[in-house]
């Protein structure tokens, strides 16, 4: 045990005060020495090629893919990397867009703070307020993590995370290969416990699970500390305003290490000069493309979580506004707010469910309960359509039910049906014997293999959808893998709706997941006292539904093109749309998202063209 | 397996059958038949333990359950507890051979008890073909009853209630009932009356039945509080009389309730029947409280706002504060909120009052528990904190649970000196019954004098079994170590899992009380004193020249038979780490009986290589082969997994329906990239029927992990489970745990090292020549790039192109060519990606 890890054994287990403990701890990670000697050659070359200054900074910086599939651990050399080059983001009017780097300290630093400057153009100003920078946190998850969603509890593997502003609301012990967190208490102190214990530990009750209401995360990015060689990456995430003039926009972001400003990362942004339309399906551009996880519920009590799920474009939320006509004010309220935050209503995924299956023979006790069912439903349609001029809301069957819950939830779905209203329900594709089901949620990757069942359920249902869950689960943190399955994947698959299982519950010790032992924490973000934290996944996931946005921009425009009567716009329209239809889904997403965009300028000019 | 518990079945049903035969012959004198019997803490856990297998291993835990039933000093209760759990799970599990079994031995009892339950478990089976053996069991107990009415009334009581739950059986219960109303006492028929009545109607959807067996419950009740009523009005009051009435009152607002929880109207349709048996309280309480809250439940808020004004302005007594209860709990937040606060206004309200009154408020103000799955409420802890201190400032109660959750509560969130301030009070009322978290406290406190006091006074002049938790707690709160626990618990005699289960008791308490270093320690101490090892097996991979290429090749060598050199460690799956305190103790104590696959369904992996790639086979026994080849079922399925080093990412693949290579799964746990190539672009896989089995066979080439050849030390892993009709088997722990993938070893000479490192730079060469797409960046000014085709392309394709030149040069340096040059070839449509994006990038940059 080093010196280090001693104090901070100490500070935990030996009684000292909660702030020594705070004083005590510093955020180290053990570095595999073949590791730290072959990165700084590396980057000893790569500092012959970049201005003479950077040589003997504290810290120098690499520009990296925000979103790739590379999990970059504390001395994991970059390779995709850019030394001292800019950060260049390209988005649309409106869009919020990614961008990354990875400090790398040529010697200690005890406080690294990062300024941004606001970003001016020909066009004006997007204020430093529209850049959120986040230190993207790395701790231990269990052996599968980056990859599955099954428990892997014997092995404990450093992977990059969560986008935090407080580098210590978690401490990793990389010594004692533990995760520990800290609490803010209600008497004012802060503690540290440990959260990365498996059930044996608590011998398979609760009390090992991470408690939320004592978890804080500051406002802004906080200081860090840099160890020399010890890799750190931060997140650069734009969100361009709405009415932001087209063009680029410059500006900086400072680097400070203990008080003193010691290089500066330019920072440019590229606004488009268009806004992206609502995701549609591939197979019918009138469609909506969706994103619609479970695990949302309860997320209409705080309007700020509300508004990460929207900047996600996570617009249909499950179970809100909730369809309940036992209490209409509620709902509202819940449609007036859904309204104001930009969620959608329309379709609804919430309703009184209609999971009830009767088995046998229906009885006058039966028969009364599908009466009610029934009432509720009509109910719940006239509500909808008092507030929202609609009654299209998907009420939940029973969860993953096999062929004999299905049929015997023949009435509960007619009795949807006879109110106006639709079905929704996880289910394996039982062909025929769904053919009361509007939408279909069929478990498993979106892949090409499985548009199959996709294509068959639409054409016995010309008005259904198909979403997809599991296999995998929420819980790989790798955003590449994610903004693929969620996005383009399933947009090319023929998918409407991206519906993961599950978005948050507190799954916060990967190593102890309540009720489900046998997974590791299937979550996409990680909920404290006040908040969200977002994840890499979680940003992944985001960019893969505006990838589907853009493909749905570029048709869209080719539709027009289409219209247009001039042949070379005509014949540019299906250029653009042959690019859509024959990318192949092992290509890069973002050499895709930047075709798409060259084909979109062009469709815009060439419609201009047509328009003059 | 089926041979051992077959077995234990019949050894142990010899004994428990023969039990009760025993039990009536013995007739020793009460002072020598004291007989210690079997605790029952310790009887509950194993029956629990049991019920918790049932769920997955039915025919085992039935099995287990009459092992269990062999013990000697289980009570006779015991023993009847045993046969019917015996009787239930048979039921459960459906199976022909148990429920026979169960049949039989039910049958051979002298318990009417029993013969009820089991008749009325097999009549509860969808379409069941036990009704014959039901009736029987009926018959019986009719029988048994009329030979001895007094001594089975409570068994003819059950047989009714039984028989009128269900649709098909409603008739006979009416039946029975009406031949022995006459003789069954007036207490036991308010007992059945609303339950026939109740089911009559849902059920059967008689409502003349329904109204016959109700009116008899309201006549009766009606009766008893006429009864009541007059003695009321004496001074010296027969209490029997008026107790008698409250129990009558009971059940017919049970059923009142019950009807009404089926519709509105048909709750106020009977209710308009029975109103002039309930006292005036009731009639209140079911109008403004039960039906205006089944109505809000529904949606239906007019009745509420009809009535609010009125509930608000009754004047503050019991019936208003039961409607109040009874709608706050149906009716939106807020407006239960407006109701229990109007309740805290009541002038007369003495300080118990406004403290349970806060208490029903508290409980609203959001969840602060311990732990919570879903978000937090910021405001809950400071509002619930804000009553507490108003409730103690109310009244001060002596109900030691009160302080003791508030110290629980208060601790959890980090309040620490109102923690200890709340269970410093729980100590003063009854140190007895707040141990847990006065220990927990102070243990987080370090206090490890006050901790022992506590202890000391629990565990005084207690049996040493009931005081082992917290001897063992205070061994450690006193700074022992696990090295000694053994020495200092000897004593005990505790078995292996009686100490595991204990350790992790000590180990939870600590946890509670962050008490970190003493978890981690009994963790460490239980994974390597006492578990087995959970480290990976290995197999180490033969090179063959020519090696088959197909299942069926493989299975036309000699080594298909060489089970010897195939890895063969498969275990019956389940060995899950960190799942249960179950498993742990089944599958990892050392001592423990380790559960063995059935060898008829051996299963084996032999890995073979050569210089294009991997081949792995797995041979899977199969004792009924012929029912594959004709149909009657698959051969079952494999599960298969592979990553080449420990950080990357694992392929999956999946023979579905053996003896067809048929992948139902089709999954990637990575995008395609560098560095993950697709399972269906690389694996090729295919099976084959053998006499004895089927083969299954996957080839990786080497092409596929280039970038991962195992030389040297590195070996590549491997994950696989079976599932087939003889039980699901795994030789790498739990499905995706990659910590227990087996390890194969290569033993690459350098020249064969060489010569596939040559074949890999030839294939990773030819994919780069063979790029289907470099012509139309270059040549085709409408879908391609001829400016970014000279830009950053032809440089890079030129360079490729002369380093290829090399590999048709003898002399050539391989290890250079395979390291610089085959992932850049092998990766070329990556490289064009790259470049494009930057290419679009710079340009739109340079444009604006």
């Amino acid at each position: 045990m080093n010196k280090l890890s001693l104090l901070l054994a100490l500070a935990i287990f030996g009684g000292v005060s909660a702030n020594a403990a705070d004083a005590a701890r510093r955020q180290v990670y053990k570095l595999a020495p073949a590791a730290v000697k072959a990165n700084a050659a590396k980057v000893a070359k790569d500092l012959q090629k970049v201005a003479p200054e950077w040589k003997k900074a504290p810290a120098l910086y690499y520009t990296v893919d925000a979103m790739s599939d590379i999990k970059r651990v504390p001395d994991l050399y970059p390779e995709d990397g850019k030394l001292a080059a800019p950060v260049e983001i390209i988005g649309a009017k409106g869009e919020i867009e990614p961008g990354s780097f990875l400090i790398y300290p040529q010697k200690n630093v005890d406080k690294f703070e990062l300024k941004v400057s606001d970003l001016k153009g020909k066009g004006g100003t997007i204020p430093a307020s529209a850049v959120d920078l986040k230190l993207v946190k790395i701790w231990y998850q269990c052996g599968s993590g980056w990859f599955g969603f099954m428990n892997d509890p014997l092995q404990k593997t450093l992977t990059p995370e969560l986008l935090v502003n407080d580098e210590n609301l978690i401490w990793v012990d990389t010594e004692g290969i533990q995760n520990y967190a800290r609490y803010n208490n209600a008497d004012g102190s802060t503690h540290y416990e440990w959260i990365s214990a498996d059930f044996q530990v608590s011998n398979y009750r609760f009390s090992n699970l991470v408690r939320i209401a004592m978890l804080k995360d500051a406002d802004t990015l906080q200081p860090v500390v840099l160890n020399k060689g010890e890799f750190k990456q931060f997140m650069a995430t734009v969100r361009i305003p709405k009415d932001a003039k087209d063009g680029i926009y410059e500006g900086s972001i400072d680097m400070i290490a203990d008080g003193k400003k010691i290089g500066t990362i330019p920072v440019q942004v590229g606004v488009l000069p268009f806004e992206l339309p609502m995701a549609r399906t591939n197979y019918n551009i009138e469609k909506p493309f969706m994103l619609s996880f479970y695990g949302t519920g309860g997320a209409q009590h705080y309007p700020s979580i509300l508004k990460n799920l929207v900047d996600h474009n996570a617009l249909h939320i499950q179970g809100f506004p909730d369809v309940n006509p036992a209490n209409e004010a509620k709902f509202a309220a819940e449609v007036k707010l859904a309204k104001e935050m930009g969620v959608a209503t329309r379709p609804l995924f919430s309703g009184p469910g209609v999971g009830r299956a009767f088995y046998g023979t229906m009885g006058p006790k039966e028969k009364a309960e599908l009466a009610e069912i029934q009432a509720r439903l009509n109910a719940a349609a006239a509500m909808c359509k008092k507030y929202l001029g609609h009654s299209d809301f998907y009420s939940y069957g029973a969860d993953e039910g096999g062929p004999w819950t299905i049929r015997a939830e023949r009435p509960t779905w007619r009795a949807a049906h006879a109110a106006g209203s639709k079905v929704r329900v996880s289910t394996h594709d039982h062909k025929r014997l769904l053919y009361a089901l509007d939408y279909m949620v069929l478990p498993r990757m979106p892949s090409e293999e499985r548009s199959g069942y996709v294509k068959k359920f639409h054409e016995a249902h010309p008005d259904g959808m198909v979403g997809w869950y599991a296999d995998p689960h929420s819980g790989p943190e790798n955003p590449d893998y994610f903004r693929r399955i969620h996005g383009l994947m399933a947009y090319k698959a023929d998918y409407d709706v991206a519906s993961n299982y599950t978005w948050y519950r507190n799954d916060w010790n990967d190593f102890a997941i309540a009720y489900e032992p046998n997974y590791r924490g299937i979550i996409i973000v990680y909920a404290v006292s006040d908040r969200i934290l977002d994840t890499l996944a979680w940003e992944g996931i985001r960019e893969g539904i505006d990838d589907v946005r853009y493909a749905s921009k570029l048709r869209l425009l080719a539709a027009e093109a289409e219209k247009s009567g001039d042949a070379d716009t005509i014949l540019l329209g299906k250029r653009a749309l042959g690019y859509v239809a024959y990318w192949d889904v092992r290509g890069n997403p973002d050499t895709f998202r930047m075709e798409c965009i060259n084909y979109i300028m062009q469709l815009i000019n060439a419609l201009k063209k047509e328009q003059k | 397996m089926k041979y051992s518990i077959a077995y234990s079945i019949a050894v142990a049903a010899a004994v428990v059958m023969a039990a009760p035969c025993v039990n009536a012959q013995a007739k020793k004198p009460a002072a020598v038949q004291q007989q210690k019997f079997m605790d029952s803490k310790i009887y509950n856990e194993k029956m629990n333990a049991i019920n918790r297998d049932f769920g997955k291993k039915p025919a085992e835990a039935c099995a287990e359950l009459l092992k269990f039933g062999t013990e000697k000093n289980l009570s006779e209760q015991q023993k009847n507890q045993i046969i019917s759990r015996y009787a239930y799970y048979a039921v459960r599990a459906n199976t022909k051979e148990l429920i026979a079994d169960t049949i039989k031995r039910v049958d051979a009892l002298n318990n009417y008890a029993a013969k009820v339950q089991l008749a009325m478990d097999l009549l509860r089976i969808r379409n069941t073909p036990y009704k014959a053996e039901a009736d029987k069991f009926i018959a019986d107990t009719v029988a048994g009853y009329e030979k001895d009415p007094q001594k089975e009334l409570g068994t003819l009581v059950s047989l009714i209630n039984g028989l009128a739950s269900l649709r098909d059986t409603h008739a006979t219960a009416c039946s029975i009932y009406d031949q022995f109303a006459g003789q069954l006492p007036e207490n036991n028929k308010i007992n059945l009356l609303p339950h026939i009545a109740g089911k009559a109607l849902s059920e059967v959807g008689d409502a003349k039945l329904a109204d016959k067996y109700g009116d008899v419950l309201i006549a009766i009740t009606l009766a008893r509080k006429n009864a009541a009523a007059a003695e009321e009005a004496k001074d010296k009051k027969n209490m029997q009389i008026i107790r008698a009435y409250g129990e009558a009152n009971r059940r017919l607002l049970q059923l009142l309730e019950g009807y009404l929880s089926m519709s509105t109207e048909l709750g106020q349709s009977f209710f308009a029947k029975a109103k002039a048996a309930l006292t005036d309280h009731q009639n209140t309480v079911f109008e403004l409280g039960s039906v205006v809250a089944k109505e809000a439940k529904k949606g239906n808020m007019a009745p509420y706002q009809a009535i609010k004004a009125k509930v608000l302005a009754m004047p503050y007594n019991g019936t208003r504060d039961q409607i109040i209860n009874i709608l706050s709990r149906s009716l939106p937040t807020g407006e239960g909120n407006i109701l229990l606060e109007s309740q805290l206004k009541d002038p007369s309200l003495d300080g118990k009052g406004r403290f349970n009154r806060l208490n029903a408020l508290r409980g609203r103000c959001g969840n602060v528990n311990r732990f919570q799955r879903g978000f937090n409420n910021p405001t809950a802890y400071p509002k619930w904190r804000a009553f507490t201190d108003q409730m103690l400032s109310a009244f001060e109660s002596n109900d030691v649970n009160f302080y003791t959750k508030n110290a629980d509560t208060a601790y959890n969130y980090g309040d620490f000196a109102f923690a200890e301030q709340q269970v410093a009070k729980a100590l003063s009322i009854n140190p007895a019954r707040c141990v847990d978290t006065a220990v927990m406290i102070y243990l987080h406190k370090k206090d490890t004098k006050k901790v022992s006091e506590i202890i000391a006074a629990e565990i005084k002049d207690k049996e040493a079994v009931k005081t082992r938790h917290w001897r063992m707690v205070d061994y450690f709160n006193k700074g022992g170590k696990c090295k000694g626990f053994d020495k200092a618990f000897a004593a005990d005699k505790l078995t292996s899992p009686e100490k595991l289960n204990g350790l992790r008791n000590v180990s939870e308490i600590m946890f509670r009380a962050t008490r970190f270093d003493v978890c981690q320690e009994i963790y460490d101490y239980i994974q390597k004193e006492m578990f087995i090892s959970l480290a990976s097996p290995e197999h180490t991979a033969t090179f063959v020249k020519d090696a088959p290429k197909t299942a069926d090749g493989f299975a036309r060598t000699k080594m298909y038979n060489e089970w010897d050199k195939m890895a063969t460690q498969f275990r019956p799956y389940g060995d899950n780490p960190a799942i249960s305190a179950n498993t742990d103790a089944k599958r990892f104590l050392k001592d423990a009986d380790h559960p063995k696959c059935d060898p008829a369904w051996k299963t084996g992996i032999r890995v073979l290589y050569d210089v294009q790639g991997v081949h792995i086979f797995v041979r899977c026994n199969d004792p009924a082969i012929m029912e594959v080849v004709e149909g009657k079922r698959t051969g079952g399925s494999l599960e298969c997994t592979f990553r080449p080093n420990p950080d990357a990412p694992y392929n999956m693949w999946f023979f579905s329906r053996l003896p067809s290579n048929y992948d139902g799964v089709d999954l990637d746990f990575a995008s395609p990239s560098p560095r993950y190539k697709l399972t269906k672009d690389n694996f090729l896989t295919d099976a084959a029927l053998t006499g004895e089995g089927i083969v299954a066979h996957t080839y990786i080439p080497w092409f596929a992990f280039y970038n991962d050849l195992p030389t040297g030390d590195k070996v590549w892993y491997l994950g696989l489970q079976r599932y087939c009709k003889g039980g699901m088997q795994t030789i790498s722990g739990q499905v995706h745990e990659l910590a227990r993938m087996l390890k194969i070893r290569f033993n690459f000479t350098p020249e064969l090292e060489k010569e596939i490192k040559l074949s890999l730079c030839r294939t990773a060469f030819n994919k780069f020549k063979n790029n289907g797409t470099i012509s139309t960046w270059a040549n085709d000014d409408v879908l391609g790039d001829p400016e970014f085709y000279k830009q950053e392309l032809k440089p890079v394709i030129d360079e490729l192109n002369e380093a290829g030149k090399l590999l048709d040069d003898p002399k050539a340096d391989v290890d250079m060519l395979f390291r610089e040059y085959a992932p850049r070839w092998a990766e070329f449509n990556y490289t064009i990606d790259a470049k494009r994006k930057d290419y679009l990038k710079r340009s739109f940059f340079l444009k604006k």
